[in-house]
């Protein structure tokens, strides 16, 4: 039974950490809705095998595959960030969900990793599976494509 | 615009992980109130999710659509597939995306293949080759720098987009001519982003967002020389395809609905007048493929996703598709789809086609073929009409399997 609670107390610790870039991580991969329903496959999926993931290396990473695995039940060719009208919040250009989307997958997610909600490069590459100096390429490349498309010259 | 796209960025992604409301799965409340799976009751709910796996993982076919409504008109009375391999080198076949159009097989090149560093450039070379078999390499345009490609099928003609990567934010579209190709002026210098575009004998309309808001484009002579107007909507997602009539306009509105623009040249447009908005569900984007005879569109709303297909590109009935990625081609639907639980690679993906949007017949994987988790980057593609073209890359190594229903019955 003490296994029991200590096991509840470190998941619950463990969600703590890894749920918000996780959600975020997928919901930019694929759309909002196919976001939100694989990141909590793979919060299911981290409990039901958490005698395993507990002692991984990199759960993180591991669950962002399993989101990934997850998230290709509700597969579209194309993902669809909602757009924001002009005059509704947030104030943003309007066509910077298009130009968020067409980015490819891994440029896509590091962007709003590391640029829009300030995680590390580490942290963002642990989620990718890739290497800090990666993970800070295809942000790089990311955000060089949103300014060519959104039209920003100059560094934000 | 906002200089502060990094502010913009995190407003934005604020927004829309708002969506998905991380309280709906906290610990508390989403996890099963169980030990983890070493117990009986564990092993249990195991059991009875992994059922339910297996049921959401069966495809699901089609029902309800109506058998007098083909999405298109003609499939050659065949049914045997076979696969045809060709191998090459890194200098003899092209490692990026195949497409089809103006009578030949094209790719852009893509040094950036999957899991290679992401600081590789853009290239600016294409290949072409009249077969799938042969392939030859040349610039696009010796006197581009750096580009970032994308191919346009507009069905009769295949257009080239692309973005100069210097910092300039310029843009450039380009036409097949001949053997090669030529960069025309649209008379912008900038896209939001890529641009849509259709053709119809010697007209060719583009339609585009720029800076000022919605642009068309339109040429008489083929695409060499355009003139440039506003759009008459205002608003981001749009989508223009060819009819018998002329072209026709989609257009997501505020209320995220899609209004219908006609116009006999390209030049004059129309708002079409109904009681009902053309498409019941509502919308985030609407995608609109076809040709006279057929037409396909997929409407976008988050994660919901609806098919709909129509004669006229005017009149739209819903098909109940679901299950995969659902591409139309000239020649049918393609659904591509997986096992959604297999974690690691090789990922046993599952290829149907159809004509009618009702039976599906299975295509054979090609045998010792290594699919990433990325559909979309293997280039499963239409090509010559009738033959599925798809791009196994590995490094030094190229092979291309080419796809395509025989007269063997």
């Amino acid at each position: 039974m003490v296994r029991v609670v200590g096991t509840h107390e470190a998941f619950t610790e463990f969600v703590g950490e890894i749920e918000r870039p996780l959600a975020y991580a997928l919901a930019s991969a694929y759309g909002p809705e196919v976001g939100r329903e694989a990141t909590a496959d793979a919060l299911l999926y981290a409990w039901r095998k958490w005698e395993k993931v507990s002692v991984m290396d990199n759960p993180a990473g591991y669950l962002f595959r399993v989101g990934q695995s997850s998230a290709r039940r509700y597969f579209h060719r194309r993902i669809v960030l909602p757009p924001v009208a002009p005059g509704e919040l947030p104030h943003v250009e309007p066509a910077l969900p298009v130009a968020l989307s067409k980015l490819p997958l891994m440029q896509r997610v590091a962007v709003v990793l590391i640029h829009g909600q300030g995680y590390g490069a580490q942290e963002a590459g642990d989620l990718l599976g890739v290497s800090r100096s990666t993970a800070r390429k295809h942000a790089e490349r990311g955000m060089a494509k949103l300014r060519r498309e959104l039209g920003v010259s100059n560094e934000a | 615009m906002r200089p502060d796209l990094e502010a913009q960025l995190r407003d934005y992604t604020d927004h829309i992980v708002e969506r998905v409301n991380l309280d709906t799965f906290s610990t508390a409340n989403h996890l099963p109130a169980v030990d983890p799976p070493s117990t009986a009751r564990g092993v249990l709910v195991a059991a009875i999710s992994a059922m339910a796996v297996i049921v959401l993982a069966t495809p699901l076919l089609l029902s309800g659509v109506d058998p007098d409504m083909p999405v298109v008109d003609s499939l050659p009375d065949v049914h045997t597939w076979e696969w045809i391999r060709v191998d090459g080198t890194i200098d003899t076949l092209p490692s990026g995306q195949i497409f089809a159009g103006d009578g030949r097989f094209m790719a852009l090149e893509e040094p950036c293949l999957p899991n290679e560093p992401s600081d590789c450039r853009p290239s600016q070379f294409w290949w072409s080759s009249p077969d799938g078999r042969a392939w030859t390499r040349e610039p696009i345009d010796s006197e581009l720098v750096d580009y970032e490609l994308h191919p346009i099928d507009t069905g009769a003609r295949t257009w080239i987009a692309g973005f100069r990567n210097d910092g300039s934010g310029s843009s450039a579209l380009f036409r097949p001519v001949q053997e090669g190709w030529s960069q025309v002026d649209i008379g912008h210098q900038r896209f939001g982003h890529l641009p849509v575009i259709a053709s119809k004998q010697d007209t060719v309309v583009v339609a585009f967002w720029s800076a000022s808001g919605p642009k068309l484009a339109v040429s008489d002579d083929g695409g060499a020389t355009f003139q440039s107007s506003r759009a008459p909507w205002f608003t981001t997602y749009f989508d223009v395809v060819a009819n018998v009539d002329g072209f026709v306009a989609y257009v997501v509105d505020g209320l995220r609905q899609v209004d219908t623009w006609t116009s006999e040249d390209g030049w004059a447009w129309e708002q079409v007048e109904t009681t009902a908005f053309v498409f019941s569900d509502p919308a985030h984007e609407v995608e609109v493929s076809g040709r006279p005879g057929g037409y396909m569109a997929v409407v976008s709303a988050g994660s919901e996703t609806s098919y709909w297909r129509s004669r006229d590109a005017l009149d739209w009935s819903r098909a109940d598709i679901s299950g995969g990625s659902i591409e139309l081609t000239e020649f049918g639907l393609l659904r591509v789809a997986t096992d959604p639980w297999t974690i690691r690679e090789p990922f046993p993906w599952r290829f149907e086609f159809s004509t009618d949007g009702e039976d599906w017949h299975p295509l054979a994987i090609p045998p010792n073929t290594a699919i990433t988790d990325d559909p979309a980057r293997d280039a499963w593609s239409h090509a010559d009409g009738r033959i599925f073209v798809t791009v196994d890359t590995w490094s030094g190594e190229r092979i291309i399997w080419t796809g395509r229903f025989t007269d063997g019955g």
